[in-house]
């Protein structure tokens, strides 16, 4: 696991605070990415389907997908993967157990978590990218639901477009959290060329004037 | 006209029907469509679907029912109509026995998610009532993996309709739910609640289930029913595919049966074909009869506790009798306190929870729900429900997820009455206490004969032997001195004559007495002499479970002493003590965040030091201290986490010692906080409670997904004039406002302080709140501001 990226979770801001962390300190995050590991089951679900750009929004095998800055991400794109990661609720049930009775650890078990459902979306794209290339394609970047205008509220439909409850036990709630609570949905657009995208994952965000974690 | 169908079950072996999603896939069903609307669209196709099966051999059809719940399709009148004509096309194409199938209700219950038992229970109990209307001849549960969401199916079947109960779970190539359950922990539970038959589907092929399957026979009392899948589907041009064919399933089918399997059917993959196959192979096959192990067994939602050989501990602490803090936490519903005794004892070695809430200013049934609850949310480990009042009882078992202790019944007639039912209808173990209207017998004989009436009146209400233990009850011996033996006879003939598992609390035995642990460990010692089976004792303490696991291992329990030397083989470093470094060292040992140290130190300074200066003069200043440096970047939130923690744990020493010299506790204010509804992250909530209560803050946390009422209520119960609000979704900002719209609509004059991911103070004046505290040390400065303290 990228040990520097969990850092920056934990608000760790560069080469020089980290320096200045303690040897305990280092040696807790270290057990705990550990422990992080020992905690999880990731499984994941993913499908490649054609999409329709016509009338209002891309329409991926069926599913509609609302917003803008989706079309915008996937304009040109041949076909897309509709994907779901999730952790399992292990991990959930251990970070409660901490926030009880030791935060520090739970803080940073909360942020490896986070790091390790990043970890298993890119393995899961990686998959995803042997597909498309078998087909002569190249993947996109992810994107998913609460990115810019492409709305949270489709995430009942896109669980239940890739089956996800039964599948990989990932739901969410009436509240669009996904539950087990490290877990991800994401697109990702198979194109006839390469794209070059870089961090606009950023940009299109509607937090990324004050945030820590912006890349540059 | 036929037969029942729970009478056929006892000679034939049943046959089901095979997978649905496959055949309506392959007509037509699209990714995302809710297959259940074709019952109303295309009921042809479905009739030829149950047609198909019917000619292959099923007898009983499962409706086009699995996902037909008001979640899935809310308008009114939309589950009546799907259900009705799902039943009412099974039925048609002439199926002998028609099952009301019954899925998870997809969504995660808590506290992994937000979906509530008495939600989860009225949810399906919408679809049982109207299936049975609609003409079922049984419900078909299937593809669980939460124990506690198919506990709420099972009760929604049980208490509204009057039909069979099949209940199977979907099991991962770990042999596990994906929430964590086994099959020996569902077997277990779901028997003990009264299934008709229950076992696994779907997930997997027959062949990986087998050794699943064995461990379910192993322990079933009931039928035993595998749907498997035709095989691990494979992934062909974006199509799973599925490998095993009819004959080789048939194949397996004989093998299941033989293993012990009483009905069969399929699941995903599976096809007219492969049930034809099926018929084939078994016809003429009678059921195995179940010879299942008898066994004294607990179980939470995913372990199980074995209570009828060797020793297994039970965790006494979750109990207020004597117990100041545990009474003030229960009180102020701190949860997080009692929390934490349940995860010190599991960690101490226990193997039960004694829970025990009983106040008299409380409303018992409710808190003890909502500890239960809590409880589990954080531990694998079983309860044991432990009450004098029935009702309490009786929401502490329902809202368990497994199959609990009761603690207790007694030899009273009225006693019996109240409890063995309870006992029943949960499917709970229950401790019986040998006492009755005329009190304890002063002999073991004495204790024995009411252990015996216990017995007899257990076995009247249905409950087997093994589901009842006997505690014949620890007296002090200080003042019965001869009755310490006669306990420990009791224990042995009970055992002896009975064959009943016992318990035993053994703390009260050296009331009165100085060096108590000396008299507790050696009577403990001899009770397990005696074969008892689980001690209710406090494992925190050292010396009891020293005492179990030299007993585990003299007893052959603990295997080749494997656990023993694991705990004690490296024995014999005691931790380096802590230096004096006089006072000046306590800020340093905060701003550090060495929280070993803390509490100690707190301690020696409360010989000379005031409680009060050590917070004014220690931990405010050096929290501020670590605060500007946080500001600064110098650290970073771990650290500062750390530092957090090392008050709170100097601060519980502080409250120790004020309660023991009668100093009431002065807060700098009392201040409210939750997680709104609808969301569930806890975590920042959490954090700004420590650094709250760190600065001196009395908080009350009501916790997560906080129903808006709730938190009006206790915002006048409490009489707080400050509300701290958690919200982390978009989503969810909608009920921070209606929290804070409905506590002014209840003319409550309070501020709202609101922090969260996504707030900001643009949102906050959108959800109509005065403060945006964009952290925990924020929140401290808010308080500040607010009740007049120097920042």
């Amino acid at each position: 696991m990228d040990k520097g990226q969990v850092l920056r979770y934990l608000g760790c801001r560069d080469w020089h605070q980290a320096q200045a962390i303690s040897r305990e300190m280092d040696r807790l995050v270290d057990r705990m990415i550990a422990e992080c590991e020992e905690l999880i089951t990731p499984r994941y679900v993913w499908e490649i389907t054609g999409l329709t750009f016509a009338g209002q929004h891309v329409e991926a095998g069926g599913l509609a997908l609302p917003g803008k800055d989706i079309e915008a991400h996937l304009q040109g794109a041949r076909s897309a993967a509709l994907l779901a990661v999730t952790l399992g609720g292990e991990v959930d049930r251990a970070i409660r157990c901490y926030e009880v009775r030791d935060m520090t650890r739970a803080v940073i078990l909360d942020a490896a978590a986070g790091q390790a459902v990043e970890e298993a979306c890119d393995l899961v794209q990686a998959e995803v990218g042997k597909m498309a290339d078998r087909d002569g394609l190249w993947t996109g970047t992810r994107f998913s639901p609460g990115y810019g205008d492409f709305p949270l509220e489709i995430q009942p439909d896109f669980l239940r477009w890739l089956d996800a409850a039964r599948k990989i036990g990932l739901a969410c709630t009436p509240t669009l959290i996904l539950t087990p609570r490290k877990s991800v949905t994401a697109v990702i657009g198979l194109f006839p060329q390469p794209v070059e995208r870089c961090g606009e994952n950023c940009m299109y965000c509607n937090q990324s004037q004050d945030c820590p974690y912006r890349r540059s | 006209m036929l037969p029942k169908l729970m009478d056929v079950i006892k000679d034939e072996v049943i046959l089901l029907d095979g997978a649905m999603g496959t055949m309506l896939q392959r007509h037509g069903l699209k990714a995302g469509d809710l297959p259940e609307l074709m019952n109303l669209t295309h009921p042809e196709l479905l009739t030829s679907i149950h047609k198909a099966y019917l000619e292959a051999g099923a007898v009983i059809a499962s409706a086009n029912t699995f996902g037909a719940s008001a979640l899935k399709y809310p308008n009114p009148g939309q589950v009546e109509e799907v259900i009705r004509a799902g039943i009412g096309i099974a039925r048609v194409a002439g199926a002998p026995w028609v099952g009301l199938d019954v899925g998870p209700l997809g969504q995660l219950m808590e506290p992994m998610g937000v979906l509530r038992f008495d939600e989860a229970y009225r949810l399906f109990a919408q679809q049982m009532v109207v299936g049975e209307q609609a003409g079922a001849d049984c419900v078909l549960l299937e593809t669980f993996s939460d124990l506690y969401e198919i506990k709420a199916a099972v009760l929604a079947a049980k208490e509204n309709t009057s039909l069979p109960i099949f209940a199977t779970m979907t099991y991962q190539g770990d042999g596990r739910t994906f929430v964590g359950c086994d099959p020996i922990t569902a077997t277990l539970t779901l028997q003990s609640l009264g299934v008709d038959a229950l076992g696994i589907n779907c997930s997997l092929g027959p062949k990986e289930l087998m050794p699943l399957v064995e461990q379910v026979v192993r322990y079933a009392k009931v039928p035993v029913l595998v749907q498997a899948n035709a095989g691990l589907p494979e992934m062909a041009d974006g199509q799973a595919v599925y490998s095993v064919g009819p004959e080789e399933y048939g194949e397996y089918a004989v093998k299941l049966v033989e293993a012990g399997v009483g009905m069969i059917g399929g699941c995903c993959g599976t096809t007219p074909a492969h049930i034809a196959a099926i018929d084939r192979r078994i016809r003429g096959l009678r059921p195995v009869k179940p010879r299942p192990a008898k066994v004294t067994a607990a179980c939470s939602g995913t372990r199980t506790v074995f209570l009828h050989q060797g020793v297994a501990v039970i965790g006494e602490r979750i109990n207020p009798t004597g117990k100041k803090r545990l009474k003030e936490a229960l009180r102020e519903g701190r949860m997080e306190y009692i929390l934490g005794e349940a995860l010190d004892q599991a960690d101490a070695g226990a193997d039960l929870l004694d829970v025990n809430v009983g106040l008299p200013e409380l409303d018992e049934p409710a808190v003890m729900a909502r500890v239960v609850r809590e409880i589990q949310g954080v531990t694998p480990l079983p309860l044991q429900i432990d009450s004098s009042n029935v009702e309490a009882l009786e929401r502490g078992v329902r809202y368990y997820n497994g199959r609990p202790l009761i603690n207790s019944v007694n030899g009273k007639r009225e006693s019996m009455a109240a409890v063995f039912p309870l006992a029943k209808k949960y499917g709970a173990l229950v401790v019986g206490l040998t006492l009755d209207e005329n009190g304890i017998p002063s002999t073991a004989q004495g204790r024995l004969e009411i252990a015996r009436r216990l017995l007899e009146n257990a076995l009247a209400h249905g409950i087997s032997k093994e589901d009842l233990l006997i505690d014949p009850l620890t007296l002090t011996v200080s003042a019965q001195q001869d009755q310490a033996v006669e306990t420990l006879e009791a224990v042995a003939l009970v055992k002896r004559e009975l064959g009943l598992a016992t318990v035993l609390g053994v703390s009260n035995v050296s009331f009165g007495l100085p060096a108590r642990e000396m008299i507790n460990t050696t009577f403990l010692a001899a009770a397990l002499g005696k074969g008892l089976n689980a001690p209710i004792l406090n494992p925190l303490s050292k010396r009891y479970m020293e005492t179990v696991d030299a007993f585990r291992v003299l007893s052959g329990q603990d295997r080749d002493a494997a656990r023993f030397v694991e705990r004690y083989g490296s024995q014999g470093k005691e931790p380096a003590p802590v230096k004096n470094m006089g006072e000046r060292a306590l800020i340093s040992i905060i701003i550090q965040g060495r929280k070993e140290e803390s509490a100690a130190k707190v301690k020696e300074m409360l010989e000379t030091v005031e409680p009060i200066e050590i917070v004014d003069q220690y931990f405010i200043p050096a929290l501020n201290q670590v605060g500007a440096s946080y500001a600064k970047g110098d650290l970073f939130l771990p650290q500062l986490i750390q530092s957090a923690e090392t008050v709170q744990r100097a601060f519980e020493v502080l409250r120790d010692h004020m309660e023991r010299s009668g100093q009431r506790r002065e807060s700098r204010g009392k201040i409210l906080i939750a997680t709104v509804e609808g969301d569930i992250h806890d975590i920042g909530k959490n954090i700004v409670r420590m650094v709250l209560e760190n600065y001196g803050y009395g908080v009350i946390d009501l916790g997560k997904d906080v129903p808006v009422a709730e938190v009006v209520e206790a915002a006048r119960r409490e009489r707080v004039r400050l509300i701290g609000l958690s919200a982390l979704m978009t989503t969810t900002v909608a009920n921070m406002k209606r929290s804070i719209d409905a506590v002014k609509a209840a003319g409550l004059d309070c501020k709202f302080m609101v922090g969260g991911a996504v707030l900001s103070e643009e949102y906050k004046d959108l959800v109509g709140a005065d403060y945006y505290a964009k952290d925990a040390l924020d929140s401290v400065a808010i308080a500040n501001r607010f009740f007049g303290w120097p920042e």
